[in-house]
């Protein structure tokens, strides 16, 4: 018997939701009004479905962004640091040149240096790994320090807004032109760009050659070296490309909701996209189409999470607490083969 | 010990197998590699257990379950590899799992119980260095110490020599003697005929987990040895074998490659396999075939020589672009270098045409030929899959092979190299490779054979070439094939020391 993985994974959320109700009992909520309050606000009303939505774009552009090195089991968990890099370098040009650039062409040199910024952020960790065998797990995650504490010094430094000194709160000034990805039904139409990236990667992974050594590697080095494949040029540019778009989130992130650069919180898990982006990756089994599906299903999950928040005047670290324990149940279903364990057990 | 014997899954590694053991002498196990001399001395230690058969200490059966059993019996084994820890010291080395009561360890106590174990035993050793910076024999030596300390009276020492110098061996067969005067007793696991010439006092032979041959070393000569460890009767081929020829080559040049621990194991090999033929490479396992053979592919650089195929040089090229010139290659580790066991058959079947037509069409993989060439394949080879797209994990080791024999000959190669083919495989598989090799060949392809079962070698090739430290022979023409002559070739005999 081999149950699949998504009844494996929806088996997980449910023993997570269990775990949920006992948290909302010890905090006298009922845990059916809870949880009917949870996937209401997040997935069915109006504003909550549309706050999910705008929520899915960064998270789903940093998970396929991850994706792409996972695949060769090259660890990146420099995401973060990547999405910020693209945000800063998108900010900067927005600044710079709004007004004086059609808003397509404007959107488009963003898109490029955002590209840019995010790439740049994961090219030393790679090549540290492809010449001396740093581990890519320390060097991405330490990558993301600095980025985080640079673009705290960005925000109430160099690229301080003028309305940013007056209230004391850290953050640039808006790019000046509205409207710069409009909404539709008050959802960012960055979520073209998010489906369109993700389908992308997609066929990527599956068509080209280059995504079939990514796989040869995951599997194998020696396989894939004897394969004749190239590992440094795959490594490095599988590194190029996850930088960029996750880069891209985070260009698209301030040109269609924030306006402006917003410094980030290390333990904020709503904007730490490029932490996240790593249990909806792999959630979705590294498949960057079943990555629309998770990273909806999660953005929904915590937007559901923040109305029961409101509803129930329960503390936000209850509620992101449930969160996490989602996220945690539905990764060790990926990860773990229910069938076998039942077989073994039997067998004994 | 007495009618031991052990199986593994498909091998019966040590078949009632009787070997005696008098106290204060040097003992030889002999014999080629596989022939079960390792595991029927780890059973002695407790590492394996024996399905049959007993052990009797001066006439009184003991049961050993472990290496504390052994150790409790005073037997001690140093392992092929060792199991020192890098990081600690020689002096910490010395100390695990010795009880000198007490929750703290002395370590000054142990040291002057190690300085004078090592004056008993003229051994001497920095007990301060840390164990990753000693060589190879002072890390041997540490290792014997250790069992010393023990309080072991037998030691077994797994092919000692294999990584040592030649003034290291010297320096261990002084040890050997010195603890043999001591009252120890020794016994030495090994494939090199001199060594048993040198330093033992008897000698027992195995081939094919059987004993062979026994007797004190008086009187012993080389000759006599080298018979009774790879055994007479050779099987002459049975393998139908056409001639053909077109002239076309792959051709070695003085290559020189360096091994992992950056050491020269290939030292100016030549050698040439021409279209039309199998050539073998002989030689007992670690000397140089390994790097010889993933050089030629491109897997490892070389340091000096140039490999050609048909005329081409072909020494400055990738892996890719040697495949791509009509090189083939089917390793002996199928299940990490020649398949990517978790990803499915369809991929796997085009891991040497994944850059081109018809598999990559504009940019794009074809799925549809990819399925067809698998298919292909699996029919062809009679490879046992349920279809083309499961992971090539669920095949068994030789429908693996097959799978992968058949990629590299139906993909158009005109070469063909090829480590222990047959290894680890069941009889139907292993004839059915071997019957495939023979026919690429006879289609007019060059097959370069490398195995380290001689009987393979001597049915199936055309001319032989024996390796040994990292030097070629001259090629052994198939008129000229002898079991004994090539025997000694494999242990050194012909070469320059």
């Amino acid at each position: 018997m081999n149950i699949g993985k998504p009844i494996q994974i929806i088996f997980f959320i449910i023993l997570a939701l269990l775990i949920s109700s006992f948290l909302l009992l010890i905090d006298h909520v009922s845990p059916i009004a809870g949880i009917a309050e949870l996937i209401s606000s997040g997935f069915l009303t109006r504003y909550g479905l549309m706050a999910t939505l705008n929520d899915t774009i960064p998270l789903l552009i940093v998970a396929v962004a991850i994706i792409i090195p996972f695949v060769a089991k090259f660890w990146n968990i420099g995401g973060q640091g990547q999405y910020i890099f693209g945000s800063i370098f998108a900010t900067w040009i927005g600044l710079e040149l709004a007004g004086s650039l059609p808003v397509a062409l404007l959107i488009t040199v963003a898109i490029i240096f955002a590209f840019i910024g995010g790439a740049l952020w994961a090219i030393p960790p790679t090549l540290m790994k492809i010449y001396f065998g740093t581990n890519e797990i320390i060097t991405t995650l330490m990558m993301n320090f600095i980025a985080v504490y640079f673009l705290d010094y960005m925000t109430i430094g160099p690229m301080e807004g003028a309305l940013a000194k007056i209230n004391h709160v850290p953050s640039s000034a808006p790019i000046p032109t509205p409207d710069l990805l409009p909404h539709i039904g008050g959802v960012s139409t960055g979520i073209f760009l998010a489906l369109a990236i993700a389908i992308i990667i997609f066929l990527l992974l599956r068509y080209t050659n280059f995504g079939y050594e990514l796989k040869l590697i995951g599997s194998s080095v020696d396989a894939a070296k004897y394969s004749g494949a190239s590992l440094r040029r795959d490594l490095l540019l599988s590194m190029v490309l996850s930088g960029g778009i996750a880069g891209i989130a985070g260009m698209i992130q301030v040109f269609g909701i924030t306006t402006v650069l917003l410094p980030q919180v290390f333990s904020d898990i709503t904007t730490s996209f490029g932490y996240v982006g790593i249990p909806v990756a792999l959630v979705a089994s590294l498949n960057p189409l079943i990555t629309i599906i998770s990273a909806f299903f999660f953005s929904g999950i915590l937007n559901g999470a923040y109305a029961m928040e409101i509803s129930f005047g329960i503390p936000i670290d209850l509620v992101i607490t449930i969160y996490g324990l989602m996220m945690f149940f539905a990764v060790i279903g990926v990860m773990i083969n229910l069938g076998k364990i039942f077989r073994r057990h039997r067998a004994k | 010990m007495k009618g031991i014997v052990k199986q593994f899954p498909g091998v019966l590694a040590v078949d009632h197998v009787d070997f005696e053991l008098y106290p204060k002498e040097i003992h030889a196990l002999l014999g080629e590699n596989g022939a079960g001399k390792t595991t029927l001395m780890n059973v002695l230690y407790g590492v394996y257990r024996a399905d049959e058969g007993q052990i009797l200490i001066n006439g009184k059966e003991v049961k050993i379950r472990n290496a504390v059993d052994a150790q409790s019996n005073g037997i001690g084994m140093v392992h092929q590899h060792f199991s020192l820890i890098p990081v600690f010291t020689v002096k910490e080395n010395l100390s695990i799992g010795l009880r000198t009561g007490g929750f703290r360890l002395n370590l000054n106590q142990i040291k002057s119980k190690i300085e004078e174990a090592e004056r008993n035993y003229g051994i001497e050793i920095d007990l301060d260095k840390k164990v990753q910076q000693l060589s190879v024999g002072e890390q041997q030596r540490v290792e014997i110490l250790k069992l010393l300390f023990r309080g072991a009276s037998t030691l077994i020492l797994d092919e000692p020599t294999s990584s040592l110098t030649p003034q290291e061996v010297a320096n261990l067969f002084k040890s050997l003697r010195a603890l043999q005067s001591e009252g120890k007793t020794i016994i030495i696991i090994t494939h090199k005929l001199y060594e048993v010439l040198d330093i033992a006092d008897r000698v027992t032979v195995l081939r094919k987990g059987k004993v062979v041959f026994k007797s004190m070393k008086e009187g012993l000569t080389s000759q006599v040895l080298t018979e009774a460890m790879i055994g007479r009767g050779v099987e002459l081929s049975n393998y139908n074998r056409e001639k053909v020829s077109s002239g076309n080559s792959l051709v070695v040049e003085g290559l020189s490659v360096r091994g992992d621990r950056n050491d020269e194991v290939v030292t100016g090999a030549s050698l040439e396999v021409r279209a039309g033929e199998i050539l073998g490479i002989a030689g007992v396992s670690g000397n140089g075939q390994k790097e010889l053979v993933e050089s030629i592919f491109g897997l490892r650089k070389s340091k000096g020589g140039r490999i050609k195929i048909n005329g081409h040089d072909i020494t400055n090229l990738g892996v890719k672009g040697r495949i791509k010139v009509g090189l083939g290659y089917i390793p002996e580790e199928r299940k990490t270098r020649g398949a990517a066991v978790s990803l499915p058959l369809t991929l796997n079947s085009v891991m040497h045409d994944h850059w081109g037509q018809p598999y990559l069409t504009r940019g794009a993989f074809n799925y549809k030929a990819i399925r067809k060439f698998a298919g292909e394949i699996i029919s062809g080879f009679k490879v046992a899959a349920k279809d083309e797209n499961v992971p090539a994990r669920d095949l068994s080791g030789g429908n693996l092979q097959k799978f992968i024999v058949g990629r590299e000959m139906i993909r158009n190669s005109s070469f063909l190299m090829s480590v222990n083919p047959t290894s680890g495989l069941d009889v139907g598989a292993t004839e059915y490779v071997r019957n495939e090799l023979v026919a690429y060949r006879n289609k007019g392809g060059g097959v370069l054979l490398v195995s380290e079962d001689l009987d393979e070698l001597l049915a199936l090739s055309d001319r032989i070439v024996v390796m040994y430290r990292g030097k070629t022979s001259k090629p052994v023409e198939q008129k000229d094939f002898d079991r004994l002559k090539i025997g000694a070739m494999m242990l050194g005999e012909g070469f320059s020391h």
